[in-house]
This record gives structure tokens, sequence and C-alpha cells, in this order.
């Protein structure tokens, strides 16, 4: 009786959560994702040469400070171009850290660099990398699948405001290299970014609108407080870092290393001052919608309650996020007995800039955010706009 | 004196201004927290097991930042437990496609940055790439959980005798809404480091091909995407934990009455 009971619980549950809607999506999902993967393989099939390791021989050593290292004989078979079907040798050491080098298995694929002599036969062939498309493609339909069967129709609004932000950024790296003026650059790449970010979810009306105001003059407020404080303190620190990475570029550029420090500080502050924005709005206008007689007073007063109530844990969400990517680095500093201090102020400098800068953006947006919105919903001039 | 300390002062001024006793309490957890990241980091580089480290600072850091702000009740409890057990769903899942991707260490580009630098140094650099990911997302779980959990709290707390399905619903879709901010924001966090990077990579003109296979952009892809699996994943977990442990306070009073 019981089992019976929980079938029939079971069957409803699934009835009402799939509407016919969300079956449609999840179907032209499943026709969908993999036409993409296959036609990434069928690129990087043209565009690359690539093995496949048939067998493995390895050989474990030790070397002088006692780190074990092995190393590997792979035979590997050519799956595509010129000399398809050829097998061949190279050979493979890495650490057991494999902090720079990989373990290859059997059955694995790589990308190959394959170099004729003059007769036109293979002459060598090196592993020129590790062939990963798949795997990232793995991840990205199981974040698209779970997202669809968990946020359904918001889900996939939520992904499209993901892909239009990555577009942005793409668009502001290229308009970096055709050397536009990057003080322009930075504030178009903020426009675009607020602007598409904020009414995908929430449409065009007064909460989205007052989310879009207070986040333009937060940063605008945020960004003069760090830009005044390097001015003072001068930027000599900036410079260090990553600046390996500046080198060779195009002659059209015109950014400095300085410049691009300070566009991802402004990136990283944007993405916590959205947020904080628009929740502190929404909650404001929930707050207004489920009392319209409510005092400006005690409007304001609510507003500060949830944007206190947000404050310990977005602050905590950016300092995690950006302190996360730079722990493999901090790891080897450490262990190349790098003192602590040394690393704080020099090797993670743009890490804890970033923090610090969104963290004040989270808190400078609740007070702006606050005046804002109830500028819009008290003052009748600003009332005619639809809410 | 270093244009971060000002800032950090500058911080501080503001939080206690505007956020009152509770942003006193934020700049002290958040400093706290610090320490605490750092203390797990120097841990894991004494060769205690990476991932048994980030697991018990993770509740530790957890803990704290819930309970130190918000107190000790039904909500952060609830939130508490759903990013525990989420953790342990996003490792497994992180792990599993990392050590098939090999994302770990670092890739060619940033090898030159460390050519002063001894490189044997007998850590498994596959764990570590799992505890990257999972802590640049521990933050924004933390964020979810207990908006989620807030939210539902005060729904049942105005309206008690709400049935437990709308209560789920209920907490589904303030999830729903949240998940859109919270990923947008952690995008936004991880391309912030990424750009001197892109600049780097175009002045070789990749083809797409060969990007798409480049491991620090693989690592960047899948550190984004695995973030956003465990928000996702993190909605349904905190809604039903929270209906269930809201739900053993409901039944309380029902008990007395009849007593009586």
């Amino acid at each position: 009786m019981k089992s019976k009971k929980i079938v029939h619980t079971l069957v409803n549950k699934l009835k009402s959560k799939f509407d016919k809607k969300l079956v449609i999506l999840l179907i032209s999902l499943v026709i969908f994702l993999p036409t993409i993967n296959i036609l990434i393989s069928l690129n990087t099939s043209k565009n690359q040469t690539l093995g496949k390791i048939l067998a493995v021989k390895e050989i474990t050593g030790k070397d002088q400070t006692n780190e074990s290292f092995v190393n590997q004989t792979l035979k590997i078979k050519i799956l595509n171009g010129e000399f398809k079907n050829e097998n061949f040798y190279i050979k493979n050491k890495f650490y057991s850290s494999q902090a720079f080098n990989i373990d290859y298995d059997k059955n694995d694929e790589v990308i190959l660099n394959i170099t004729k002599d003059k007769k036109g036969t293979l002459k060598n062939a090196v592993i020129k990398n590790y062939r990963r498309d798949k795997y990232i493609f793995y991840v990205l339909y199981l974040f698209i699948l779970v997202l669809i069967l968990i946020g359904g129709f918001k889900g996939l609004r939520s992904l499209l405001i993901l892909a239009v932000n990555i577009g942005i950024f793409i668009l502001t790296v290229k308009l970096l290299l055709l050397g536009f003026n990057t003080l322009l650059i930075s504030i178009f790449m903020c426009i675009l970014f607020v602007v598409f970010s904020v009414p995908i979810v929430g449409g065009i009306n007064k909460k989205t609108i007052s989310a879009i105001c207070s986040t333009f003059c937060s940063i605008f407020f945020t960004m003069s407080i760090i830009l005044i404080v390097f001015k003072i303190t001068g930027t000599k620190e900036i410079s260090y870092q990553e600046m390996d990475y500046f080198t060779g570029l195009p002659s059209t550029v015109q950014f400095s290393i300085i410049d691009i420090f300070f566009i991802q500080v402004l990136i990283g502050t944007l993405g916590a001052v959205i947020d904080n924005a628009v929740s502190i709005a929404s909650s404001m206008t929930e707050i207004y919608e489920n009392n319209k007689q409510i005092k400006t007073i005690d409007l304001i007063k609510s507003g500060f309650e949830v944007g206190r109530d947000m404050l310990g844990t977005m602050t905590t969400t950016v300092l995690m996020a950006y302190i996360s990517g730079s722990i493999p680095l901090i790891l080897i500093l450490l262990l190349n007995r790098i003192s602590i201090l040394g690393i704080i102020s020099i090797e993670i400098y743009l890490e804890i800039t970033r923090a610090i800068a969104g963290s004040i953006g989270i808190v400078v947006s609740i007070p702006i955010t606050i005046g804002v919105l109830t500028l819009f919903i008290k003052k009748p001039s600003f009332r005619s706009i639809k809410t | 004196m270093s244009s971060n300390f000002i800032l950090l002062i500058i911080l501080f001024i503001l939080l206690v201004a505007i956020g009152g006793k509770r942003g006193f309490k934020t700049f002290i957890s958040t400093f706290i927290n610090f320490i605490l990241l750092f203390m797990m980091i120097i841990l894991i580089s004494k060769k205690y097991n990476s991932i048994k480290v980030t697991v018990i600072f993770s509740i530790v850091i957890v803990a704290f930042t819930l309970f130190f702000v918000n107190g000790i009740n039904k909500k952060t409890l609830s939130a508490l437990l759903s990013v525990s057990f989420a953790m342990i769903i996003t490792l497994l899942i992180t792990y599993s496609i990392g050590i098939n991707a090999k994302l770990q260490g670092f890739s060619q580009e940033e090898t030159e940055a460390f050519s002063h630098l001894s490189t044997d140094i007998q850590l498994d650099f596959i764990k570590i790439f799992t505890v990257q990911v999972f802590i640049g997302l521990l933050g924004a779980l933390i964020d979810v959980s207990i908006g989620i959990s807030s939210s539902m709290n005060e729904i049942h707390k105005n309206n008690p005798k709400i049935h437990t399905r709308a209560l789920i619903t209920s907490g589904m879709n303030i999830g729903k809404d949240v998940i859109g901010t919270m990923t947008n924001t952690l995008l936004f966090a991880f391309i912030g480091g990424f750009l001197s990077l892109a600049i780097y990579l175009s002045k070789f003109e990749y083809s797409f091909s060969t990007l798409i296979n480049n491991k620090i952009i693989c690592s960047e892809i899948f550190q984004i995407l695995c973030s956003g699996i465990g928000i996702v994943l993190i909605v349904p977990i905190t809604t039903y934990i929270t209906s269930k442990i809201l739900n053993l306070s409901f039944r309380k009073p029902k008990n007395i009455v009849k007593k009586t």
C-alpha cells in the first residue's frame, strides 16, 4: 500500500514538474548539444593532427631532491591527416606532482605537431597539447542540463546572460588590441555589461532602471576612490604584475600594464555591484508591493536591513572567488620559502586589490541603490514609469 | 604606504558607517576568513591531505561566516548542512572530470613566470585544482544558501500553516532568481583575472581548435562551468533541507496542544 502511494506521489511530482514547454526544451537540447559537440570535434580534426596513445611503457625514478618522476615511452597512432594510421614513439617525462607536465595514459588523445623532411615523409612528431575539447563539452552539457532541469526557463535566461557577457568580454579584448582609447573602452564595456545583464531577467521597469542607475553611480564612486588612492601612493607595484604577458604586443595598442590592472579591478567590481544592486532593488520593490502605504522612512530602513544582511555573504563570495585562482601560485611560492608577507604584498597584489575594490563597491551600492529606488518609488515625477 | 593598505582602511570606514554593527562584524569575519584560507593553504603546502584539509576548513569557514554574522538558528543551520552536502557532490564532479581533462598545474605560458622557482614540489596538483575550483565557489554557495533559507523562513513565519509543497515551490522560485545573478557574479570574478592572459594569447593568433584545447583556457572555462553546476545544485538541496528543518519545528506546537 505504502509503495503504491510513493509511486503515485512521484508520478504526480514528475507530471507537475515537467510541463509541455519544458519537455520540448529538453528534447531540443538533446538534439542541439550533440550537434555542437560534433561540429567542434570536426573542426579540431580538420585543423589539427590528432594522435591516439596505444601503449605506455613507464620507468620510475627519483631525482636528487627525492621527487619521483616517470619516464614514459608512448606508442602513438596518428588518427588523421597525411600520415593517418602511422605509428611512432614519443618520450615523455613527468614529475609525480604534475604541476608542469602530464601523465599520459593508454587511449588518451593528443594533438601533434608534425615535421616533415625534404622528401615529404614523416620526420618527427611532438605532442603539442592534450586533447581537451570533448571534456569541456561534457562539463558544458552537464551544466546546461542541470540548469534547465532545476532552473527551467529562468535558467535558460541565465545562460543567455552568461553567453552575452562572455561576448562583451571578447569584444573588449579585441577593441583594446585595436588601439582605441582605454578609458572610452572601459566606459563602453561597463555600459554594455550593465545594460544587458540587468534587464534580461527583470525586464524594463522601475526596479531594473533604478538598479542600472545605482550600479553606474556605485561603480563611478568606487573606481574614483581606487584611482585616487593609487594616484597618491604610486603604481610601481602594479608594473611587476604579469609583466611577461605584455611583451611583443602590436604597436597599435594604447594601453599599459597599469590600464589593464584597473580594467581587471573594474570588471570584478562590476559583477559584485550589479548583483547587490539588483538584489536590494528587488527586495525593496517586494516590500513596497506588499504595502503601498509604507512610509518613506520605513522603506529606507527596510532597505538598509536587507543590504546589511547581504553584506557578509557578498564580501565572502568576492574574497573566495579571487583568492581561489591564486592557490596554486601561493603553494609554489610557499614551497620555495617565499614569506607570507612577500606573497601578500607583491605576488597576489592584484587579487587583493580586486577583493577590496569589490567589497567597497558592495558597501557603497547599498545606500546608493536605496536612495535611487526610493526616489523612483516615492517621487511623483518618477511614478509615471511603470512598475 | 601600500595602496592596498589604504584601501583596506577606507573599506573599514565605509563598512562601519554604512553597515553599522553588522558592517563591523563583516569586516572582522572577512579578515578571519582570509586568515583561515591562508592557514588552509599553508597546511596543504606542508603536505597534509589536500582534500581533507579543504573539507574541514571549508566547514569551519562556512560555519563561522554564518554563525558569527547571523547567529545560530534554523536558517544558518540549514544553510550549513546544504553547503556541506553540495560541497561533497561538487568535489566529486570536479575531481572526476578534471582528472580526465588533465587541467592540473600550470601551463606553458605561466611556467615562464616561474623560471626562478624550483618546480619540484611533491604535491598532487590534480587535487589542488579541485580545491581551487571548490574554494572559488564556496562563497557563492553560502550566499545562495542563506538567501533561500532566510526567505523561506520569512514566508514560513508569516504563514505557519503553509503546505510543504508550497513552501518548497517558493524556495525553488527564489533560488531560480538567484542562480542567474550569482553565476554572473562568479563569471565577472573569474574573467576579471583572465584579461591579461587573453591579451597575451591574442598575439599568437591561435586557431579556435588550438584555443579550445589550451590548458589555461580550458581550466578557466572548467572553473566557471563547475561553479555554475554547484550553484544550480545547491538550490534544490537548500530548499529541501530547509523545508525539513522548518517542518520539524512546525510539528512541535501541534503535539503540545494535543497533550493538554
